[in-house]
């Protein structure tokens, strides 16, 4: 199986180098928030929501969510949470998808081959 | 497979979910419970000498005065021996009297030929040294010869609608006295000195309790107890050529010059409560002087006799566009050096001798004087022998300029301050005339700081924060979310000429830029800002969907970010485009 996406719910095989459009939507108005200079998007990843060990940071940039083999390569199968949140250059900050309740899955799937690096 | 994926979901992210304050700040400045130079109090008694008043004054102005100064003692007897008393004059206005009485005596200052004679109800005063004397020696009044006060003490106060005779003072002395004793004296009349209301208000008092009549009159330095010299009557008006500062050893702090070229006149007043104000010409500290009056010499006028008998008098229409006309039969503001202010019905209808008007229709000048008859060529004439001066009010006032004079605002609590009386410092007068103002003068309201407030965040249920600072801040900044503190400014409980910044607030001075404050007052002043930290009893920074927040202490300044409400929608990229 390869990457899908069921609303915020990701499941992406072990090692894929799948890339994510993350369209950052103001709920109000419907229109999409585009991040000014100096924003930034962030993606981390934690085993459980309360778990204090971040396992993955990675930025979002030009929109868009980039994963490389060793991303999730060492990762063992199973269950992750994750969230995107919102760092404006004026030091706003929200987190617009949490690692909780039926936002912020993240599943990871045994591969079917190996990657080369 | 499809290599882009579709929508899958949208998910919207809680509104106020991590939004806390980015800024919560309390702005702390001092308070005090009044306004301390604002007292409501105006301080315009004349005085020449004085002790400084409690707290620091204001000065508006310096207002002018005029008063007829007279001394009617010529002290011409010749060395005799009166009741084996030996009484020597040593010709500098004291006589030494030496010897035992063996008889009741008296010592009369003035023959009777050079005494002036009594003025019908005028109010007089007389004087010696005998504070510290025996109390079988006492100061008399001799009208006419005749002895007409016999109080045990060193003045005496007199008046007399039936007298008749010239008057002058004595020493008494009884049998039996051993003497070897300086004296001097006076004789002032006090009508003629400062007009028919201060006098009989005076004299009035004197007559209600003994003593207080004198106490009102040296409470503004009026007249002393020393010797001065004989003088028939001349119109003196405030010149000051300085203002002097002395702590309390009576050292001079500073002297304050005044342009001594000012002279400023006016007319003494009593005020409802019978105390003594000027009305007259004022000088600013800027160097304005708002000149309220002006003087005449009455016998540089033109004179004719007005009416027939039994209704004539004097009168010049000199004055009629410059002096400012009384009401009805109001006192004109006038004060002349020779006659008594009255209105023109009471001199058209001879109520009293020696008197002056200004008629409230016509502005005529009117003067009654039977000793001249109807006689305006005489009158005119004797008044410039006399040189019989007038000050007037203007019935439009005009602005000069003189010289600057500073304001001084430093003064020692337990000192005492004077002017300096161009004329006496000059040596043209051995008196001097008392100076009016006017001031307000500062009361004590104590500063006070913070240190301690509680922020209380409404933020749809309430928060309170109390913050201890730990020390106390006048003005300065507290920083609630960083537990931090800035000070701007520093307390001194009791300022001594520390050097202190600018702008400071006083106990008991307003700050004007390049002065200082009172010595002994509550001063904070601008200084060097200072850092430390607060304790803050919890955490206001995650405070999200704040409305308002307020303290008990200072003013608060807060920002929260106002939530944008996100949410995501993620797709798959396409991998080959």
């Amino acid at each position: 199986m390869s990457t899908t996406i069921n609303g915020t719910k990701i499941y992406m095989t072990r090692g894929d180098t799948p890339t994510l459009d993350i369209a950052i939507i103001i709920t109000a108005t419907d229109t999409e928030y585009t991040p000014a200079a100096g924003d930034k998007v962030y993606f981390r990843l934690k085993k459980s929501p309360r778990d204090a060990t971040i396992l993955l940071t990675k930025e979002v940039t030009g929109g868009q969510l980039a994963f490389d083999v060793d991303d999730t390569a060492q990762l063992a199968f199973g269950n992750y949470r994750y969230s995107l949140e919102l760092v404006t250059a004026g030091g706003y900050h929200e987190t617009f998808v949490e690692p909780t309740g039926q936002e912020g899955q993240f599943i990871v799937g045994e591969e079917n081959e190996n990657h080369v690096v | 497979m499809s290599s882009k994926r579709t929508l899958r979901g949208i998910v919207s992210a809680k509104a106020n979910y991590g939004l806390g304050l980015t800024k919560l700040d309390v702005n702390l400045t001092p308070t005090q419970s009044g306004t301390p130079w604002k007292d409501d109090t105006v301080n315009n008694a004349p005085y020449v000498f004085r002790s400084v008043p409690m707290g620091n004054r204001e000065w508006n102005k310096l207002v002018g005065g005029t008063v007829a100064w007279n001394q009617l003692e010529q002290f011409n007897q010749n060395t005799s021996t009166t009741a084996n008393v030996v009484c020597t004059n040593n010709n500098d206005g004291t006589f030494t009297l030496n010897g035992t009485s063996n008889a009741t005596g008296r010592l009369e200052f003035s023959t009777n030929a050079v005494s002036p004679p009594i003025v019908s109800g005028h109010k007089y005063y007389g004087w010696s040294n005998l504070q510290n004397a025996s109390s079988n020696l006492q100061y008399i009044i001799i009208v006419g010869g005749a002895l007409k006060t016999l109080d045990n003490r060193s003045y005496a106060f007199y008046t007399s609608t039936t007298d008749s005779g010239n008057i002058h003072g004595a020493i008494r002395f009884t049998s039996g006295q051993t003497i070897n004793l300086t004296v001097t004296g006076g004789l002032v009349d006090l009508t003629q000195m400062f007009g028919s209301t201060i006098a009989d208000y005076v004299y009035s008092l004197e007559q209600a309790t003994a003593g207080s009549g004198i106490e009102w009159l040296k409470k503004y330095n009026l007249i002393d107890d020393a010797y001065h010299a004989y003088s028939q009557g001349s119109l003196e008006s405030v010149n000051v050529s300085a203002h002097v500062m002395r702590d309390a050893d009576n050292n001079i702090i500073e002297t304050y010059p005044i342009d001594s070229s000012v002279t400023l006149r006016g007319i003494p007043k009593k005020d409802a409560d019978g105390n003594l104000y000027y009305d007259g010409d004022e000088y600013l500290p800027d160097g304005t002087v708002n000149r309220k009056f002006a003087e005449v010499d009455l016998g540089s006028l033109s004179w004719s006799n007005y009416s027939a008998s039994p209704h004539n008098r004097f009168g010049s229409t000199a004055l009629a566009s410059l002096a400012k006309l009384p009401t009805g039969n109001e006192l004109a503001n006038i004060r002349c050096a020779l006659y008594i202010t009255d209105n023109s019905t009471n001199i058209y209808n001879h109520v009293t001798d020696k008197t002056i008007a200004i008629d409230q229709d016509n502005g005529r000048l009117y003067v009654y004087d039977t000793t001249y008859g109807t006689d305006a060529n005489a009158f005119k004439t004797a008044m410039q022998n006399g040189n019989v001066k007038l000050v007037y009010e203007l019935a439009t006032p005009t602005t000069e300029s003189a010289d600057p004079f500073t304001n001084p605002q430093v003064c020692d609590p337990d000192g005492t301050e004077e002017w300096t009386d161009y004329g006496v410092s000059q040596g043209t007068r051995d008196y001097a005339v008392p100076v009016g103002h006017e001031s307000t003068y500062a009361m004590a309201y104590p500063i006070t700081g913070t240190d301690s407030f509680t922020v209380t965040a409404n933020d749809g249920t309430t928060h309170t924060y109390p913050v201890s600072i730990g020390t106390t801040i006048y003005k300065g900044t507290v920083d609630v979310l960083d537990a931090s503190y800035v000070s701007e400014m520093t307390n001194i409980a009791s300022y001594n000429g520390e050097t202190i910044g600018e702008p400071w607030l006083s106990s008991l001075d307003e700050y004007v830029s390049g002065t200082t404050p009172t010595n002994g007052a509550q001063v904070v002043y601008t200084s060097t800002p200072t850092e430390g930290s607060v304790t803050v009893t919890g955490d206001p920074s995650a405070l999200s969907g704040v409305t308002s927040i307020t303290s008990d202490k200072g003013t608060v300044a807060w920002d929260a970010l106002s939530p944008l409400g996100l949410h995501a929608v993620i797709t798959l990229a396409d991998p080959f485009e």
